[in-house]
Parts: structure tokens; C-alpha cells; sequence
């Protein structure tokens, strides 16, 4: 081969070589960046989670009040009409949950379970529960559980 | 025997394989530990409600405000019906069943006395941990919960 040719062949190799090196450092990329994405997206679903804790004693339906006036405690009340509702409004927010309330009764609160599941995560918390029946406030455990798929 | 220019090569390709592991390190490292930061988020919203619950629970034929009202103005018994109330709810906390020496550990309640007396009164051995936010009582006096990571 001519001294030109061995030139032109070296050129196509280190082009062929940097655009190998391109496309493996594009793959590293793209895989480390779906990776950041789903950790961010995981970070966010888990803190939705935690969050539910104070969430839900703070909802409308269920929030204990005076004279209109919102209190932080759970309504043993609103809390028993709100177990048997079976609102589909519920599942675009809690998701794949089930949530229950345990006073002297185990009240369930929203249950939505996927029809199959790895595992469940569960957080609780003591809450202030109102007995408008006999005017005593007393010490639940809210209970939030997060199916796995 | 290799002459200059491959020498020179040999020893940019050596620096060009040190800087990606550098970088690959860096990146390894950088990654903090998911999760973490949540679940501290999680203690302090449990400490707080259970501070909550514990601030307005009915006990016996009277409610914790007046006990501690009672308590900060010196009647030991409502101190120490009101500690005792604490105490027996410490085992909320858990999310799976605790033995006693675990749920004591769990978590620590403080009563500060709003008179600047000093007079703090506490139930529980989990120091340090999530603290919850004071709730600050119409007495002036303050309740708090720390709460110990398992």
C-alpha cells in the first residue's frame, strides 16, 4: 500500500473508534439519566407516601370541626360514613393504598388492591380521633399501606 | 522496542482510563442515599401527631390541657396521671409490636412549664432522634416529642 492509503485506513479506524466511544458514552449517558429519573420519581412517590400521615387526617371529609372551624383530629363520624364510600375520585389520589383507622374498631378508610402485588410497605401514626358521641377526644393509630408491584 | 510517539500514546490512553474511573467514582459517590431524608419527614409529621393527639386527649373525666395546667401549678397527681397516660400510649409509635424496653426507648415526651420556673417534666429514654414542633398550650405551657429512628 502507498503511504496516502495508510493514512486514509488510519483516519477511517480513529473515526470509526471515536464514534464508537461516542455511542458507548451516549448508552452510559441515557442509562445513568433513566436512572436519575426514576430515583427522583421513586424520591417523590415515597414522600407522597409519608406525606398521606398528615394528608388525610387534614381532609374535609374526615376533619373534625367546630363551628365550622377545622380542628386537627379525625371525626369518628365523618370517619365511619367515610369507610363505606366507594368513590373511584379516591383512587386518582391515594392510588394502590389502603388505609385504615384503628380506634376501638378497625375502620377501613380506602382500600384499592392491585390484583397482584409483591409486597406491602406499611407507616403509621397516633392521630387524635373526636367521639362526637361522647364529646372525648381520644388516641388512634392511622395506619397507611402501599402495595409493592 | 517502541519508539517516542507510541510511548507518548500509551501514556494519554493511560490518563484517558484514570479521568473516566475518577469520573465514574465521583458519580458513585455523589449519589446520596435515597430515602433518607423521607423518612425523617415521616418521624417528624408522627412525632407531631402524636404530640397533637396527646395534647387534646380526654383522660379519665378531664382533658390533658387541664391536667397539665394542674401539673404545671404543682399537683403531682395530675403529673403523674398525665406521664402514666403517656407512658401506657408510647406503644402507638411502633409500627409492628415493640417489647417495653423498646417502646420506653422509642420515644421521650417533654412538658416545659410556661411560668419560666424551669419545671420540665419528661416520660421516655429516646434522646436526640426527630423532634416534633412545640405545641404551645393557652396556658402558655409546651408539650414535645422526640422521637427515636429504628
Amino acid at each position: 500500500m502507498k503511504r496516502g492509503q495508510l493514512q486514509i485506513q488510519e483516519s477511517i479506524f480513529v473515526v470509526f473508534i471515536f464514534f464508537i466511544i461516542l455511542m458507548l458514552s451516549m448508552i452510559v449517558f441515557y442509562q445513568f439519566e433513566t436512572r436519575n429519573i426514576n430515583g427522583i420519581k421513586d424520591e417523590h412517590d415515597e414522600n407522597l407516601f409519608y406525606h398521606l400521615i398528615s394528608y388525610v387526617p387534614s381532609m374535609p371529609e374526615l376533619q373534625c370541626s367546630r363551628i365550622g372551624i377545622g380542628d386537627e383530629c379525625i371525626d369518628l363520624s365523618k370517619a365511619r360514613a367515610f369507610g363505606f364510600m366507594n368513590d373511584d375520585y379516591y383512587k386518582g389520589i391515594f392510588g394502590y393504598k389502603k388505609i385504615i383507622l384503628e380506634v376501638s374498631e378497625d375502620i377501613v378508610l380506602y382500600n384499592w388492591e392491585p390484583n397482584t402485588y409483591s409486597g406491602e410497605r406499611k407507616i403509621s401514626s397516633p392521630i387524635s380521633v373526636y367521639d362526637p358521641n361522647n364529646n372525648k377526644f381520644i388516641v388512634g393509630v392511622l395506619e397507611v399501606y402501599m402495595y409493592e408491584e | 522496542m517502541r519508539n517516542k510517539g507510541q510511548v507518548d500514546m500509551m501514556g494519554l490512553v493511560v490518563i484517558v482510563v484514570l479521568l473516566v474511573l475518577i469520573g465514574l467514582f465521583s458519580l458513585f459517590f455523589i449519589a446520596k442515599t435515597p430515602g433518607s431524608e423521607e423518612r425523617d419527614v415521616y418521624y417528624s409529621l408522627k412525632a407531631y401527631n402524636f404530640a397533637n393527639a396527646l395534647s387534646k386527649a380526654s383522660i379519665q373525666n378531664t382533658n390533658a390541657e387541664s391536667l397539665i395546667l394542674s401539673c404545671c401549678e404543682g399537683d403531682g397527681g395530675s403529673c403523674s396521671l398525665l406521664l402514666g397516660f403517656v407512658e401506657d400510649n408510647f406503644y402507638l409509635l411502633g409500627e409492628y409490636p415493640l417489647g417495653d424496653s423498646e417502646v420506653i426507648k422509642s420515644a421521650k415526651f417533654e412538658l416545659i412549664c410556661g411560668d419560666y420556673s424551669g419545671v420540665t417534666m419528661s416520660r421516655g429514654e429516646c434522646e436526640g432522634g426527630v423532634a416534633s414542633e412545640s405545641i404551645i398550650l393557652q396556658s402558655g405551657d409546651r408539650i414535645r416529642l422526640n422521637l427515636c429512628r429504628k
